[in-house]
């Protein structure tokens, strides 16, 4: 079964098609510039067979895009796909597993798409694009909401009333869950423990957005993120934690403009906001170890970030109780050793240990970077979202669970 | 030594006469709604009367043997350590209202009244920020732009005196370095304090961040706050007035509650409010133990402590450290002095 996978962005499509079970990855690629017309054209750069193609063609919108990346695949025979996997930021309180999309899902998530305003509305414009123009073609949702369904009330409650709680649909819904999912059941098969008995902290920590999940019998108990991907760590733009009378402060400040105040905690808030200088932490690192450590703004910026991360995996281990691995995935958590060494350091008390040439040399992934006495195995694996939704998408049609499979997919 | 102790909210002051030779106070009392200068001035004449009442004279609370210790919730970055209330620490105050606009200005009123009614004898004032000056940059800044910090946003913690005095406790009792402090007031605050020195403290810019409160909703994510905005049409007051009065356990239970109905054997429609509150602490006490390091000793303290001897045990059972090679499971203890006896301490110590 040929998967063709969709992880959508407001301007962007990215595809992979993956053939299953056997999880090989037959090409992929991304649609750029989708929408209104930018400085440069719209594009498809498109892999295959160890070849780039960039095909330049207007796409003013996610229906357009998805109609020339078929277009495209159509004319290699064996890259039609069988089925369409989705990349769905939120599943609300309705999705806690992958479904196969029908008219009842599409209201259901039309219910919901204010949960998630940015995201979830162009990921639904392709799909009833997808449904429009191919009807035979089954297409299964797969929700980074869904592996935090199982956190427990007194973890996923917030405290205010609960006719705001319920008129809102309030709660922690959590994020990245297919990735924190896809990187547990990688370090289970790894360590040999069956993948509903590991219990792990999963790090998630990506260039942009990041979060980190306590993760019991394989199942999420906690998340970083919360009602919205905004709460927790300190990401590229992203505040994470705040006190919530500051938010009402601004909220005060700007005269009840909520979409400013939004624009100020979500676009100029977390590194970039700390540093002035750049929303990638690793620029700033890279500053600081070039000689930049002068730079008092820079030095609170990297202690900020670190610590906060440190603070949640201090929190999350003690939550998780008997922990088999820690995990770090995502641009930041696979390339960056000075990042994991520096949320490990000082936590023997927690059983983690680093070997450091190791972490030095965790180049070939997956990898443990834990000294040999180190009571907690502390795991590098690369994250492959779109693999864990072809996966997913594979399940839910066949009804037949992936056996363990250990090739490396990343490109 | 008497010292007269004044703990002042926004809806009630009490107020203590102690002796240090003696654990019990000489007297007591409370007083709601008190805000305002010439009602607290009627109030403080009237305890002072209380005072003459039991025998001491006008003379006898002017001497260096009587002294009165005014908590202050909020000290901004200025205020260190406990200090005598003189015109300068009133015109620094007066700059930080802006910082904490419903609990300074009664408190100002409150110095003034002292110094009218009780205009010979020495007062200091303790500060719940004092102890949290010293937080470290990492734990202190928020991940929002300078111009933000510059203006005064940093985190501090509300219930510094408690965890001075877990921290000394700790120490005196039982050799201990790294103590994480869990302080159970209304508003509930956990501190990680290594050597004497705060890493980290659960609330924040104000007391509604960190734990969940009786009223008080604690952490939330900060989007919820447009969210609610939006939705439901609310503007910031309208919702700070429900984040601030209408949450927390009460929001949970669906009506008011106090810790001791939550931590009742027979009350299991209280069963998710404890497992909040429960789960909060051990999340937290995580965070402080990787802020420190390690962990020598849990101490309890505040209007509640005595609920560690149900959450100490747990906690307990929960923590697992490894040691030396092997799996160690922290110590508690449960501290009952009050915040007025702590008062007094403070006092003491400021004026020796």
């Amino acid at each position: 079964m040929n998967v063709l996978v969709f992880n959508c962005g407001s301007s962007s499509l990215k595809y992979k098609i993956i053939s299953m079970p056997g999880e090989q990855e037959l090409a992929g690629g991304a649609a750029e510039r989708v929408g209104p017309k930018t400085s440069e054209p719209s594009r498809i750069v498109h892999r295959y067979n160890g070849k780039t193609e960039i095909i330049q063609v207007e796409m003013r919108n996610h229906h357009e895009s998805f109609l020339e990346i078929m277009k495209l695949l159509s004319k290699y025979p064996d890259l039609i796909p069988d089925a369409v996997g989705h990349r769905v930021v939120h599943g609300g309180k309705y999705f806690t597993g992958p479904v196969i999309s029908n008219d009842a899902v599409m209201e259901k998530l039309e219910e919901i798409k204010d949960l998630a305003p940015l995201h979830n509305p162009p990921i639904m414009e392709l799909m009833y694009a997808c449904g429009k123009s191919y009807p035979d073609l089954p297409q299964v949702p797969v929700f980074d909401t869904a592996f935090h369904s199982t956190i427990p009330n007194y973890a996923s409650a917030y405290p205010i009333p609960s006719d705001i709680c319920t008129k809102m649909n309030i709660r922690k819904y959590g994020f990245h869950g297919t990735s924190h999912q896809y990187v547990v059941e990688e370090a289970a098969k790894f360590l040999g423990i069956s993948k509903s008995r590991i219990n792990a902290v999963s790090c998630h920590l990506g260039s942009g957005g990041a979060s980190l999940c306590a993760v019991s019998k394989g199942r999420s108990i906690d998340n970083t993120m919360g009602y919205s991907p905004l709460q927790g760590l300190v990401m590229s733009t992203r505040c994470g934690d705040l006190d919530p009378a500051v938010s009402m402060q601004l909220l005060s400040l700007h005269e009840n403009n909520n979409e400013e105040v939004d624009k100020i905690l979500n676009r100029q808030s977390g590194v970039l906001g700390l540093s002035g200088y750049s929303s990638d932490i690793r620029d700033v690192l890279n500053s600081i170890a070039s000689g930049g450590s002068h730079d008092e703004r820079l030095l609170k910026t990297s202690e900020v970030y670190l610590w906060r991360i440190k603070k949640y995996l201090g929190a999350y281990l003690a939550v998780t109780g008997k922990v088999d691995a820690i995990i770090f995935t995502d641009t930041i958590g696979e390339e960056v050793p000075f990042v994991r060494a520096n949320v490990c350091l000082g936590m023997e008390i927690f059983g983690l240990l680093v070997d450091h040439a190791k972490n030095n040399n965790a180049h070939k992934l997956p990898v443990d970077i834990s000294a040999e006495n180190s009571p907690v195995r502390i795991l590098v694996i690369a994250t492959n979202e779109e693999l864990a939704i072809a996966r997913r998408t594979y399940e839910t049609i066949t009804g037949r669970p992936i056996k363990a499979v250990t090739q490396d997919l990343k490109s | 030594m008497k010292i007269l102790t004044f703990s002042p909210t926004l809806t009630k002051i009490e107020y203590t006469l102690q002796d240090t030779e003696s654990e019990k106070p000489l007297l007591e009392g409370m007083v709601k709604d008190w805000r305002g200068s010439r009602h607290i001035q009627k109030i403080l004449r009237e305890v002072k009367e209380q005072i003459i009442l039991s025998g001491y004279t006008d003379e006898a609370i002017t001497t260096i043997d009587f002294a009165i210790s005014i908590r202050v919730p909020f000290g901004g970055s200025i205020f260190t350590r406990t200090k005598i209330a003189d015109d300068d620490m009133v015109a620094e105050l007066e700059k930080y209202i802006p910082y904490s606009p419903l609990h300074l200005p009664p408190v100002i009123t409150l110095l003034a009244a002292v110094s009218k009614i009780f205009p010979e004898t020495v007062a200091v004032v303790a500060f719940e920020t004092s102890f949290f000056t010293g937080l470290p940059d990492r734990e202190k800044y928020y991940a929002v732009s300078p111009d933000m910090s510059n203006i005064g946003l940093r985190r501090f913690g509300y219930h510094g005196i408690f965890h001075k005095y877990a921290y000394l406790e700790g120490k005196k009792t039982l050799n201990a370095r790294k103590i994480l402090s869990v302080c159970l007031e209304n508003r509930p605050e956990i501190a990680a304090v290594a050597d004497g020195r705060p890493l980290m403290v659960t609330s924040g810019a104000t007391p509604l961040e960190g734990l969940p409160g009786l009223t008080t909703c604690g952490e939330i994510d900060p989007y919820l706050i447009t969210a609610i905005s939006k939705k439901m049409d609310l503007g910031p007051e309208e919702i700070n007035n429900i984040l601030t009065t209408k949450s927390g356990f009460t929001a949970i239970c669906g009506k008011n509650v106090s810790f001791d109905h939550i931590f009742s054997k027979s009350a299991p429609e209280y069963k998710l409010a404890k497992d909040i509150m429960q789960y909060g602490i051990l999340k937290n006490c995580g965070s402080g133990i990787a802020a420190m390091g390690g962990l020598d000793l849990i101490v309890f303290t505040g209007s509640y402590s005595y609920l560690g001897r149900f959450i100490g045990p747990w906690l307990q059972n929960k923590l697992s450290l490894h040691i030396s090679g092997k799996i160690k499971h922290p110590a508690w203890l449960c501290l009952d002095h009050d915040i007025h006896r702590l008062l007094a301490n403070e006092a003491v110590e400021t004026l020796k």
